[in-house]
């Protein structure tokens, strides 16, 4: 259980030092006990209400360039720290604090907003944000296989899922390929909010996100 | 075109069926296939509702390129391309594969066939791309080479990209896959895609946006989607500083 004075990144605190006194203090010394994947290790906190509502969220993120072990062994100390905030007491200058935002290098400012508009799944759309970025390839092939179980039960006879000439347009920069393909992109990506927010039913507030929402989008 | 080009764009334009030499040029396939590969190519295509009968010394490039996806496989000039290095240099990873822990069998699926997983499965492998990601392939490829060499001791024969080098480019791209008509390595920056009314399940073909816009009378009404690239403009000005100078 991580109490949220201790768990806290203290300001100059090096970032290796402290995943070390963090495993120490929370996970009895073994940092594959943090991991999501061999080389990324995240601490969280939450609170909720009614077991349904999200109301508070802290997650503290470790990217190591090598495995946590040897991260944790001080072998190679390359790593990036993210951390996402959810937090309604913490509310800052107007609009500086974004209803859920994300630190890097545990600098307190600049806060960027998560993506995702006014869902309320912001955990789940907060750890698929850290496996698009870095480990897409596991992320794609989670997308193409829940677009694919959509398409399966949804096409008829004679469709064709143009899923990898999506992927493949992307990898060789075909902008104008996605563009005719608009439409579909807007289909899958509903497709994939909707398998993650049935996935994982513990939602903040959508709306409140708007609220806090600067500038606007639309 | 050259009148090999033009020769190549005809045929692309009339159907699936190709002369034998394109399949030994484009897809760096030996024909007749080898070995194993010829009576599964053969099985598989006696069982195609549709065949394609193309007649004598042509061959359907579609069953070709279906066969190879139902295999999830392609050819070594391909595979090659896809990790930025030339037939020899694939065929020398391919023999030391072992040493860094990879079964050979899971990814020869034929001699002249590599399975297409062989490009992710490498990056686990080796230790200077585990946990690394990449903003694109010529990264890929710089990462991918260096620790070859630091790994295995492979010093990769790259393979560039052939409208980078006529552009003259720094830093160079390096291909990821091949001109359809003029068959030069071409990187992902420099390529767009044409649409012979290919099977939409089969991967797009592709030419030089610079060989496009030499001959963008001709393949203008075969460019892909809806539009032309939004960057072409950038391959007319040196088309025409080339042609000036």
């Amino acid at each position: 259980m991580l109490d949220g004075t201790g768990a806290r990144r203290n300001p100059g605190e090096n970032l290796q030092p402290w995943f070390v006194r963090m495993v120490d203090q929370f996970c009895g010394g073994d940092p594959k006990r943090t991991a999501i994947e061999d080389n990324i290790a995240v601490f969280v906190e939450l609170s909720w209400r009614d077991r349904t509502r999200l109301i508070y969220a802290n997650v503290q993120t470790v990217v190591a360039a090598c495995d946590l072990d040897d991260y944790y062994l001080g072998l190679n100390g390359d790593a990036q720290y993210l951390r996402l905030d959810f937090n309604y007491e913490t509310l800052g200058d107007p609009f500086s604090h974004p209803l859920a935002h994300v630190h890097v290098e545990g600098e307190l400012v600049p806060r960027f907003a998560l993506e995702g508009g006014i869902a309320g799944n912001i955990l789940v759309d907060y750890f698929e944000f850290l496996y698009r970025n870095f480990v897409p390839g596991k992320w794609i092939k989670w997308a193409e296989r829940e677009w694919g179980r959509e398409f399966a039960a949804t096409a008829r006879a004679d469709d064709v899922n143009h899923f990898s000439t999506i992927v493949e347009a992307f990898a060789t920069g075909q902008f104008q390929i996605l563009r005719d393909h608009a439409a579909l992109l807007t289909r899958i990506k509903r497709t994939l909010r909707r398998r993650k927010d049935e996935a994982f039913s513990l939602h903040m507030e959508g709306a409140d996100r708007e609220i806090l929402e600067y500038p606007l989008a639309r | 075109m050259d009148e090999q080009q033009e020769q190549r764009f005809d045929f692309l334009r009339q159907g699936p069926c190709v002369p034998v030499q394109y399949v030994r040029d484009y897809y760096g396939l030996p024909w007749p296939l080898p070995g194993d590969l010829r009576p599964d190519f053969d099985a598989w295509q006696r069982r195609l509702r549709r065949p394609v009968n193309c007649g004598e010394g042509s061959v359907s490039r579609y069953d070709v390129e279906m066969f190879m996806q139902q295999k999830n496989a392609l050819p070594k000039k391909w595979i090659g391309a896809r990790l930025g290095m030339k037939v020899a240099s694939l065929d020398e990873l391919l023999s030391r594969l072992q040493d860094i822990e990879m079964r050979p069998q899971r990814y020869v699926v034929y001699a002249d066939l590599i399975a297409e997983s062989l490009t992710e499965d490498l990056v686990p492998k080796l230790p200077g791309l585990r946990f690394r990601t990449f903003p694109d392939h010529n990264s890929f490829c710089q990462w991918l080479h260096a620790d070859l060499d630091k790994v295995l001791g492979i010093k990769v024969q790259q393979l560039f990209c052939a409208t980078s080098d006529g552009i003259q480019e720094y830093p160079r791209q390096f291909a990821n896959n091949f001109d359809c008509i003029t068959l030069a390595p071409v990187s992902g920056k420099h390529q767009m895609w044409l649409d012979f009314r290919k099977p939409l399940n089969l991967g797009p073909d592709r030419c030089s946006k610079l060989f496009y816009v030499e001959n963008r009378d001709a393949l203008r009404s075969y460019c892909a989607g809806t539009r032309e690239p939004d960057d072409l403009e950038g391959y007319l000005r040196f088309l025409a500083g080339y042609q000036n100078a």
